[in-house]
């Protein structure tokens, strides 16, 4: 290589890591903006919450479609998990003797984490991108600007019953998942390693506690809020027609995967290291 | 919208203006104020009405009276700040204080839209329709419910009241209730779905109406059509109305007043023959349609 053209090289190189540099500033900047405009929108659903008896039928509307919509794909991957869990730690329990422990692990396992998660995964993946696209597109279209230019609020006519509909459809999907799971489980651990139902669910009983079972409650109706509000922010700021609607659902995805898991480390801390103790 | 200005510094003359040459600053300058004509009063005033995007400076100065019971005709090029100027006048981009003002009426305070808070607002909102580009219907309603939408999430009317009221809205634009009340926007024509949103602006009788171009993707008999309810609400409601539109054949037939805007300027401001008359280059390709003068300079 002659100078020339290392220089030249060298040049392209500096070019290359500015872009770089400057994409990621630019993409950490409208990140922190989507953070902004979502903690606004929160506030803005807070706010019109004493609206919800009159949105009642649109909440449970979306209660159906999210929830309903869900049941047989969470159904399914909660089953599932539990038998392969079922199968991983019954393989690991048997050399102790230990495998009538099964049905208390899978319990315990489903209703503080799996149940939630599962159901988080699954609702933030076709609901919430669903929540991003369908007020994308309304918005490319001037939907939501004929509802302003109506005196019709968008947040109290769009975001409140997806909010309050998450909310409401996420603690029972999850309890579901908790179910399926712990089924899927028993299956394996009679079929599998032999142990008798009665001994899998007196397993069960002695391990799980009601604070493992509402507190995975309240995290999946933590999580049908962070869903919805994050879904409806992007959904509601895209910009650039009909790509800008793919970025908004592609990113609403991506932000509700690391927030729905923020949110689970904060909660399951907050159970564990405060809420624990006070309850004994 | 700088692609289109001219490269030099004027423009060539026209076949049929003056024969004289057209400086950058003659073809963009914005008409004056004219003093308000005797019987007409002022209903919403722009005055040095300016909004930049980012480094892009959309309207400069828009100063102009639109009079209470005229239809008020907007022309201009793509790119010209149409769809700016409108969403000011909906609500939706507030300018800075002083620049878009709303006369008192009978009924209404004055109001400065950029100092309007949201109840303010609210209030200006319900006073106006809007037709939008390409209806914005909510495509998870049926056309009941989407023309009854005011009615039923502001208003709150009794169902009966709202099925009633959409009738006839529906049937003031040429559409036949009975066959589309119940069915969803994406089962009807472009034609019929502009037609229901048009229905939709009109369902609360409103003061003002502002039309984003209404006539796009038309049939010609609808476009006649919908020319005719435009001067029809003036003329028997005394519906003030604000037109955007590239249609000349409907703006000419319904305009009392038509403003030319370009890059952002009113350059040519008047009734339809004192624009018609009018020799700004800019004014007379857009009214020609040629392919030949200072918006397409440079293109070629």
């Amino acid at each position: 290589m002659d100078r020339g053209s290392s220089t030249q090289f060298a040049s392209r190189l500096a070019r290359g890591q500015t872009v770089v540099v400057e994409g990621a500033g630019r993409e950490l900047v409208q990140n922190a903006a989507s953070a902004g405009r979502a903690l606004m929108l929160l506030s803005d659903v807070l706010g019109s919450l004493g609206h919800v008896p009159r949105a009642l039928p649109s909440v449970l509307k979306q209660v159906a479609m999210s929830g309903f919509g869900s049941l047989f794909v969470l159904a399914l991957i909660a089953g599932l998990t539990g038998m392969i869990m079922a199968v991983q730690t019954g393989a690991a329990l048997e050399p102790f003797g230990a495998t009538s422990q099964l049905g208390g692990i899978i319990a315990v396992t489903f209703c503080r984490e799996l149940g939630p998660i599962w159901a988080a995964v699954i609702v933030l993946a076709r609901v919430g991108a669903a929540i991003a696209a369908e007020l994308g597109t309304m918005v490319v279209n001037e939907e939501v600007d004929a509802l302003r230019c109506m005196s019709v609020d968008p947040v109290r006519y769009l975001v409140l019953p997806r909010f309050v509909g998450l909310i409401i459809a996420m603690p029972l999907l999850a309890a579901l998942a908790d179910a399926v799971g712990m089924a899927g489980g028993a299956l394996v651990a009679t079929t599998m390693f032999n142990q008798p139902l009665e001994t899998y669910l007196d397993s069960a009983r002695q391990f799980l506690v009601p604070l493992d079972f509402y507190s995975g409650l309240f995290k999946a109706a933590v999580f049908g809020a962070i869903i919805a509000i994050i879904a409806c922010a992007r959904g509601l700021g895209t910009r650039d027609g009909a790509e800008g609607v793919g970025r908004a659902t592609t990113s609403s995805v991506v932000l509700n995967v690391i927030f729905v898991l923020l949110a689970d480390l904060i909660l399951t801390w907050a159970v564990q290291v405060i809420v624990k103790p006070v309850l004994g | 919208m700088s692609g289109l200005a001219p490269r030099g510094g004027a423009a060539e003359a026209r076949p049929g203006s003056t024969g004289r040459k057209w400086t950058m600053a003659e073809l963009e300058q914005g008409t004056p104020l004219a003093p308000v004509p005797a019987g007409h009063t002022p209903l919403i005033k722009l005055r040095d009405l300016s909004r930049s995007f980012g480094s892009r400076q959309v309207l400069r100065g828009l100063t102009c009276d639109i009079y209470r019971g005229e239809t008020f005709v907007v022309l201009g090029g793509s790119g010209s700040g149409k769809t700016t100027l409108l969403r000011h006048l909906m609500g939706l981009l507030q300018p800075p204080a002083g620049q878009l003002r709303i006369e008192a009426t009978d009924r209404h305070p004055a109001l400065d839209l950029g100092q309007a808070d949201q109840d303010a607002m609210l209030v200006w909102r319900r006073r106006l329709g809007v037709v939008f580009q390409n209806a914005a219907l909510l495509n998870s309603l049926t056309i009941l419910e989407n023309v009854g939408l005011p009615l039923i999430e502001v208003d709150r009317r009794p169902a009966p009241e709202v099925h009633e009221r959409v009738c006839q809205a529906l049937r003031k634009v040429y559409l036949k209730p009975e066959d589309i009340l119940h069915l969803k926007p994406a089962e009807l024509s472009g034609g019929m779905r502009k037609r229901a949103g048009i229905a939709r602006a009109l369902i609360h009788e409103p003061e003002i109406v502002l039309y984003d171009e209404p006539t796009t993707g038309l049939d010609p008999v609808t476009t006649t059509g919908v020319g005719s309810l435009i001067s029809d609400l003036r003329d028997r409601l005394g519906v003030t109305g604000v037109v955007i539109t590239h249609d000349l054949g409907m703006a000419f037939a319904i305009a009392d007043r038509i403003a030319v805007l370009h890059r952002g300027r009113f350059i040519a401001l008047g009734t339809p023959d004192e624009v018609r008359a009018d020799e700004n280059p800019v004014v007379r390709q857009l009214l020609t349609g040629s392919v030949d003068g200072p918006l397409t300079e440079g293109y070629a």
